[in-house]
C-alpha cells in the first residue's frame, strides 16, 4: 500500500488511528493489558453492549436517537428471565424479541407519526420501560437458571465465551444490511436529507419506524445474551447502557446529523470505548473516576464533532 | 354563524398558549374526583413546599430553554451546592456559605456555556455535552464526597430558609415566588429578556440584527446556575441531609413542568409564569398518584407518560396553529 493510500484511510477512518493509539499507549504503560485473559474480557465487555451499538448505527445513519435502549435491555432481560422457568428457553426467547419489536414500534411511531425529537420521545419512554421492568419484577434480581441458559452461559469455543462470536456475527449483518441492500441504501438516504428521500418516492417514515425496531429489537437480544451471560436478571443492568452505546457509535465516525458512518466505523468506536474502560479499570482508577472520565470523554467527543459541522457549514 | 365560527377558530389558535391552564383545571377536577382529600389546605401546602425547590431550578432552567439551549446537569449542580451551602456554613457562617455557594453555582453554569461556547454545539448537541457533563459532575462530587450524606446542624436562620413560616406562608414557597419574580420580570420586561426569545426563536435571524448570541446564553447559563444554588440552599436547609444523589432527576422534573407549563422544547417560547404552573401541576399529579396509593414504580411509569403526553401536546399545537406543517 502506498504512502498516500495508508493517509487516505486514515483520513476517512480517523478513529482507526484512535484505537492504534490506544493499543500503543497501553503497551507502553502497562503491558499487562496484553494478557489473553484481559483481551478477553475487553472483548466480553464490548459484545453485549456492541450488540445494541450495531442496532445503535441504524438509528444514527438515519439521523434518530435512541435513549431508552438502556432500560429496554433492563426490561427485556427481567421478561425473558420472568417468562423462562413456565415456557422454556425458546418460546421465553421469541417473545422477549417480540416485545423489543413492540416497545421499537412505540419509539418509532413516537418519533416518525407522532413527530416528537427522538431524543426527548426515547428519554421519556426509558422511563417508562424501565418503570415497567421495576414493576414486573418488584426491584429484585431474577435467577435464570434453566438449563439451557446455563449451558449456553458456561459454553466455550477455544477459551471464549460465545457472546463475541454473536456480536461478531451481529456485526457481519448490520453491516450486509447496510451496505448491500436496497433497505439500508434507503436508511441512509432517509439520514441524509429526509425531505428528498420523501420526494423522491421512498417511505420516510416507515424507514424511520424500522430503525427503531432495528435498535429495540438489539437491545432486547442484548437483554437476553446479559440474562444467559449473568444466569440473572437485574432491573439495573442497562442503566448506563444508552450513553456509552451512543458515545461509542459515534467516537466510531457515524455523524447524529444521520447520512454517514456503518456497521465497520461503530465496530471501531465500541473497541476504544471498551479498551478505553478497561484501561481505567487497569490503571486502579475507581469508579466514580471512571464516571467522570466518561463524562468528560462524551463531552469532548460530541463537542469535536459538532465543532467540525461548524466548521463545514462556516466552509460553505 | 361566521362570526361564530371565527370566534371559535381563535379560540383554537389562543388554545396552545393556555394549554396549561386546561391541565390544571383538568387536574383539579380528576383529583376532586378520585382523591378528595387532595383539597386539604394542608395537602395544598405540602404540594407548594415539595414544588419549590424544582420550581425554582425549573425557572433558571426555562431561561436556557427559551435562548434555544438545554442544560440537563442542573440537578447535579443543584446537589452539589446543597451539599457546599451545608458544609460550609460551620465555617464561613450564613452569608459567607450563601455567598460562595451562589458563586460556585454561577461558576459551574458558566463552565456548562463555555463548553457549549467552544464546540460550537446545536440543539441535539448540547443536549448530549450537558448529559456527559452532568455524568462528570456527578461522578466527580461522589468521588470528592466519598458518597456521605452530610447530616450537620444548621443555624436558625438557614434551617428558617427552607422550614420557616412568614406570616402563615411558609419560607421556601416565598422565596420561591421572589425568584420567580426576579427572573420574571427580566425575561418579560427587559431588553435581555427580549432578545433571548429572539434568539431561540431564530438565531440567524437575531445575528444579524446585531443580537450576540453567545453574550445573550452567558447570561441565560449564568441565571441558570445562580437558581441552581438557591434551589441547593433550599433543598439542604429543607431536607437537613443532603449527599452527591441529591438532586438526581430533578433536571427531568423541571424538564417535564416546563413542557406541561408551554415552553417549546426548542426555545423561543416561554415565560416564568408558565414554569411556576407547570411545575405546580406536574407536582399536583404526582400528589394525587400518592394520595391514590400508586407505588413509586407506578409513579416512574406515569413520569414517562406524562412527559411524552406533554411533548407530543406541545408537537400537536403547534403543528394546528402553523397550519398543519411539519417542523
Amino acid at each position: 500500500m502506498s504512502k498516500q493510500k495508508v493517509l487516505a484511510f486514515f483520513k476517512r477512518y480517523k478513529s482507526v488511528a484512535i484505537l492504534l493509539f490506544l493499543l500503543l499507549f497501553m503497551a507502553v504503560v502497562k503491558p499487562m493489558f496484553y494478557r489473553p485473559a484481559i483481551l478477553r474480557n475487553v472483548l466480553l465487555k464490548v459484545s453485549i453492549q456492541g450488540i445494541i451499538g450495531f442496532g445503535m448505527t441504524f438509528a444514527l445513519v438515519a439521523g434518530e436517537f435512541d435513549m431508552s435502549v438502556g432500560s429496554v435491555l433492563t426490561l427485556s432481560g427481567i421478561l425473558f428471565a420472568t417468562l423462562l422457568p413456565g415456557m422454556g428457553f425458546f418460546p421465553a426467547f421469541l417473545l422477549t424479541m417480540a416485545a423489543g419489536a413492540v416497545m421499537g414500534l412505540i419509539n418509532g411511531t413516537l418519533v416518525a407519526r407522532m413527530r416528537v425529537n427522538s431524543f426527548i420521545a426515547t428519554l421519556g419512554a426509558q422511563y417508562i420501560y424501565k418503570a415497567l421492568a421495576l414493576l414486573i419484577s418488584g426491584g429484585t434480581p431474577i435467577k435464570a437458571d434453566n438449563p439451557v441458559v446455563v449451558a449456553l452461559s458456561e459454553f466455550r469455543i477455544g477459551g471464549n465465551t460465545i457472546f463475541p462470536f454473536v456480536f461478531l456475527l451481529v456485526g457481519l449483518l448490520s453491516a450486509y444490511v447496510l451496505k448491500r441492500t436496497r433497505v439500508g441504501r434507503n436508511i441512509y438516504a432517509t439520514g441524509g436529507n429526509a425531505e428528498v428521500t420523501a420526494n423522491s418516492g421512498i417511505n420516510v417514515k416507515a424507514y424511520k419506524t424500522l430503525v427503531f425496531v432495528i435498535v429495540c429489537c438489539a437491545a432486547a437480544f442484548a437483554g437476553v445474551l446479559m440474562t444467559i451471560r449473568m444466569q440473572s436478571a437485574t432491573t439495573i443492568a442497562g442503566d448506563d447502557t444508552s450513553l456509552t452505546v451512543i458515545s461509542s457509535v459515534i467516537i466510531g465516525g457515524t455523524s447524529p446529523a444521520g447520512g454517514v458512518g456503518g456497521a465497520f466505523e461503530s465496530f471501531i468506536g465500541l473497541l476504544i470505548i471498551a479498551i478505553v474502560t478497561s484501561s481505567l479499570d487497569i490503571l486502579g482508577i475507581s469508579g466514580y473516576y471512571q464516571q467522570v472520565a466518561q463524562g468528560f470523554l462524551t463531552v469532548a467527543i460530541i463537542g469535536a464533532i459538532s465543532y467540525s459541522n461548524y466548521r463545514k457549514t462556516e466552509a460553505l | 354563524m361566521q362570526h361564530a365560527n371565527s370566534r371559535w377558530k381563535r379560540f383554537l389558535t389562543a388554545l396552545p398558549e393556555y394549554a396549561c391552564v386546561v391541565v390544571l383545571l383538568v387536574i383539579v377536577v380528576l383529583a376532586g374526583i378520585l382523591a378528595p382529600n387532595f383539597f386539604t389546605a394542608d395537602n395544598l401546602l405540602n404540594v407548594l413546599k415539595q414544588a419549590s425547590v424544582v420550581c425554582v431550578v425549573a425557572i433558571g432552567m426555562g431561561c436556557v430553554l427559551i435562548s434555544g439551549c438545554m442544560d440537563l446537569s442542573v440537578g447535579v449542580i443543584m446537589a452539589i451546592c446543597a451539599i457546599l451551602s451545608m458544609t460550609l456554613q460551620k465555617y464561613t457562617g450564613d452569608v459567607g456559605a450563601i455567598a460562595i455557594t451562589l458563586c460556585a453555582g454561577a461558576a459551574l453554569g458558566l463552565f456548562n456555556f463555555f463548553v457549549v461556547y467552544i464546540t460550537r454545539a446545536r440543539a441535539i448537541e448540547i443536549m448530549m455535552l450537558t448529559f456527559g457533563l452532568k455524568m462528570a459532575y456527578r461522578g466527580l462530587a461522589q468521588a470528592l464526597t466519598g458518597n456521605v450524606t452530610f447530616r450537620e446542624e444548621t443555624s436558625p436562620f438557614f434551617s428558617s430558609l427552607g422550614k420557616g413560616t412568614l406570616l402563615g406562608v411558609p419560607t421556601i414557597v416565598l422565596i420561591m415566588l421572589g425568584v420567580a419574580l426576579i427572573v420574571g420580570v427580566i425575561i418579560s420586561r427587559s431588553r435581555f429578556g427580549r432578545e433571548v426569545v429572539c434568539i431561540g426563536n431564530n438565531p440567524e435571524a437575531s445575528r444579524l440584527s446585531g443580537i450576540s448570541i453567545s453574550r445573550t446564553r452567558l447570561k441565560c447559563f449564568l441565571i441558570a446556575g445562580l437558581c441552581c444554588a438557591v434551589a441547593g440552599i433550599l433543598l439542604a436547609s429543607r431536607t437537613r441531609a443532603v449527599n452527591a444523589l441529591s438532586g438526581d432527576g430533578y433536571e427531568m422534573d423541571a424538564m417535564c413542568g416546563l413542557i406541561i407549563g408551554g415552553y417549546a422544547v426548542f426555545g423561543g417560547y416561554g415565560s416564568v409564569w408558565r414554569a411556576v404552573l407547570g411545575v405546580f401541576e406536574y407536582s399536583a399529579i404526582k400528589n394525587v398518584l400518592n394520595l391514590l396509593g400508586v407505588s413509586s414504580y407506578g409513579q416512574q411509569l406515569a413520569q414517562g407518560v406524562i412527559l411524552l403526553i406533554a411533548v407530543w401536546g406541545d408537537v400537536y399545537l403547534r403543528e394546528r396553529r402553523a397550519g398543519g406543517k411539519s417542523r
